[in-house]
């Protein structure tokens, strides 16, 4: 038998070697490299990312038109729509029989002359822009071409062909009234003194007023659009322009802009009630998308922040200490580097990186690691997803026989 | 009388086990424990090796080769590793075995027995170890049970602290029962069975710190 203090002494020298290499290995400027060990690794890759917000809206008509009769200027007596149908510019909406036909006709030769002036002065306008047009080029001609010079004659054609274009549709606009003005006078019953108020819109009617209070029709445009409200937070996030993806039950993706967001609640502000702010979608429909019906409720993804061509890496792969992101670089070295990183945003479970990495860099998916260096070798394990037989086939006996070497001296 | 092999037996009881093995005319079970003690140190190495343990020195490929190139390398490290297991019982076994046998009077198949135990224990720490390595991310000589970690801390060199780091509490256990064992079992001076079991422990640390000083991983 051992004697005792044989036993003890030994037990103390024990526990004493092991408390000095504990102290040794764990001390916080340790000798002793520590090994780390990467089970998972990605590749950092270059893609958009998009912070989005969620939120609901119904389905309202794009525009709503108001008709009205003026009950002295004649006496009403019938309309010539009912609720539901679809009109059209120049579509009868109600006859009436006037108190003064002659100066009710007059009126409307005056607004017609004075629509036909119109479009004159606008025909002109374009006539002069066009003229000014062949100026400027001749210019280009004759000056010394340089290339500011030349850019700078480009831009001005451009500008003007612009204004050209605006005029152009001002003068359909107005040329369409005329007409509807025109089919009014010629829609004249001598007479019975009876006119007809033409429709100057298209969409479907909505409301009549069959006991004439004004106004007595509304016709809501068949465009349709989007319209939801935001909490106080949600005000605050959202920008008018921001693109918005609107989701309908059978429509799939309808893609929009945020147009509008009022600037007063929709209910009187009360300290009791959170205030609610509506806004508005614009669509921009597809052609099979146009039937989306008014009413429907919809979800309404709102595209808050878009960040293109970010260099991005797996949320998984970012490790934070405190304040600080960092990631593990895979060296070509075969060293795990911890590198400082600035990050952008979160997209799901991608991470915008905005300082620190490239892309087609590696980095370790959280790595064991066990040393507070920047700079660690590392372990892996097999990883069977990779293994492929053609692979090992094309190894070479050669550098078979060295990796197993290799790996039975490693003890 | 007749001895069997029983290991947890014969380490809780060493002086037992040394005088039933001295007394014993015959030993039983041996070779079915012998090979028991090779699938435990196959099995032991084959977990290493499927973690990835070692096998950073190769880690510097990941970025030059393709994925499936790598891992054809890391598969065939593994399989060297495996190999390994086979042969560290084996000369750990039959050679001191055979050595203690030569200088001694003790039948063979009884030195195979104690040195069997020995081994045991050896192989023993090798997967404890193991775990640790894998839980601190631990080299070979950085055992908290060996003077290796000591060595690290006082030198740079490599050869002294490979050779250090094998000198672990474990390892004096196993000299110790080595000792006891042959003494028990032979009729030779202590001191001169002592410096037997000495030399061969020390021969083995000596090659093996070699071994580690050479780098031979530097050849790929």
């Amino acid at each position: 038998m051992m004697k005792k203090w044989q036993i003890i002494a030994g037990t103390a020298a024990s526990v004493l070697l092991i408390s000095v290499n504990s102290y040794l290995l764990l001390k916080k400027d340790s000798e002793i490299d520590r090994i780390s060990y990467v089970s998972q690794y990605e590749e950092t890759k270059r893609g958009d990312l998009q912070e989005a917000f969620h939120t609901e809206g119904v389905v309202v008509p794009l525009e709503e038109h108001k008709v009205y009769f003026n009950e002295q200027i004649g006496a009403f007596s019938q309309f010539t729509v009912a609720e539901g149908d679809t009109v059209n510019p120049g579509d009868p909406l109600f006859e009436y029989e006037s108190f003064n036909i002659e100066e009710d006709q007059r009126m409307l030769e005056f607004e017609a002359d004075k629509l036909e002036e119109q479009i004159e002065s606008i025909e002109d306008h374009i006539d002069e822009l066009r003229s000014f047009i062949i100026v400027i080029e001749a210019k280009e001609s004759t000056e010394t071409a340089d290339e500011d010079s030349t850019n700078f004659i480009y831009n001005s054609v451009v500008d003007v062909e612009k204004e050209i274009y605006q005029k152009e549709l001002e003068r359909e606009l107005l040329m369409a009234e005329a007409s509807v003005i025109q089919k009014q006078i010629s829609n004249i019953d001598q007479q019975n003194n009876m006119l007809t108020t033409l429709s100057t819109y298209a969409g479907t009617v909505t409301d009549i007023n069959t006991s004439l209070g004004n106004p007595v029709i509304t016709i809501h445009s068949d465009t349709p659009s989007i319209k939801g409200s935001l909490t106080e937070e949600e005000v605050d996030k959202i920008e008018v322009g921001m693109p918005a993806h609107v989701f309908a039950a059978d429509e799939g993706k309808i893609n929009g802009i945020v147009s509008k967001i009022n600037t007063y609640p929709e209910s009187e502000p009360s300290l009791n009630k959170e205030s609610t702010y509506p806004f508005s979608v614009e669509l921009q429909l597809e052609e099979e998308q146009e039937s989306l019906l008014t009413g429907k409720h919809v979800n309404v993804n709102v595209v808050t922040n878009e960040i293109l061509d970010a260099v991005t890496i797996p949320v998984k792969a970012l490790s934070t200490t405190g304040i600080a992101k960092n990631a593990f670089v895979i060296g070509q070295d075969g060293t795990l580097q911890k590198t400082p990183l600035t990050v952008g945003l979160k997209m799901g479970q991608t991470q915008e990186v905005v300082e620190g990495l490239s892309s087609e860099q590696l980095v370790a998916i959280q790595p064991d690691i066990h040393s507070e260096n920047e700079i660690t070798s590392f372990n892996t394990p097999i990883w069977t997803k990779y293994t492929s037989k053609t692979a090992i086939e094309n190894l070479g006996t050669k550098q078979i026989a060295k990796y197993i070497f290799t790996g039975f001296i490693q003890r | 009388m007749i001895y069997e092999v029983r290991l947890i037996k014969g380490l809780l009881h060493p002086y037992d086990f040394f005088y039933q093995l001295q007394k014993a005319e015959e030993v039983r079970n041996l070779t079915n424990r012998i090979v028991f003690l090779f699938i435990a140190s196959i099995l032991i190495f084959t977990i290493g090796a499927y973690f990835g343990m070692g096998n950073d020195i190769i880690s510097n490929e990941l970025t030059s080769v393709s994925a499936g190139e790598f891992e054809a390398k890391k598969l065939f490290f593994a399989l060297g590793q495996i190999l390994w297991g086979v042969c560290y019982p084996a000369l750990l076994l039959f050679i001191p075995a055979l050595y203690f046998w030569s200088l001694t009077d003790i039948p063979y198949k009884k030195v195979l027995t104690l040195q069997f135990f020995a081994v045991s224990i050896l192989i023993a720490e090798k997967a404890i170890f193991m775990f640790l390595a894998f839980q601190l991310g631990l080299d070979k000589d950085s055992s908290p049970l060996s003077l290796g970690i000591i060595a690290q801390s006082l030198t740079d060199n490599l050869f002294v602290t490979s050779f250090f780091g094998q000198i672990s509490l474990i390892a004096i256990f196993v000299i110790w029962l080595q000792y006891k064992g042959l003494v028990y079992l032979s009729e030779r001076k202590p001191r001169v069975l002592f410096l037997m079991v000495l030399s061969i422990h020390l021969l083995y640390w000596l090659i093996s710190a070699l071994l580690s000083y050479i780098k031979f991983e530097k050849l790929l």
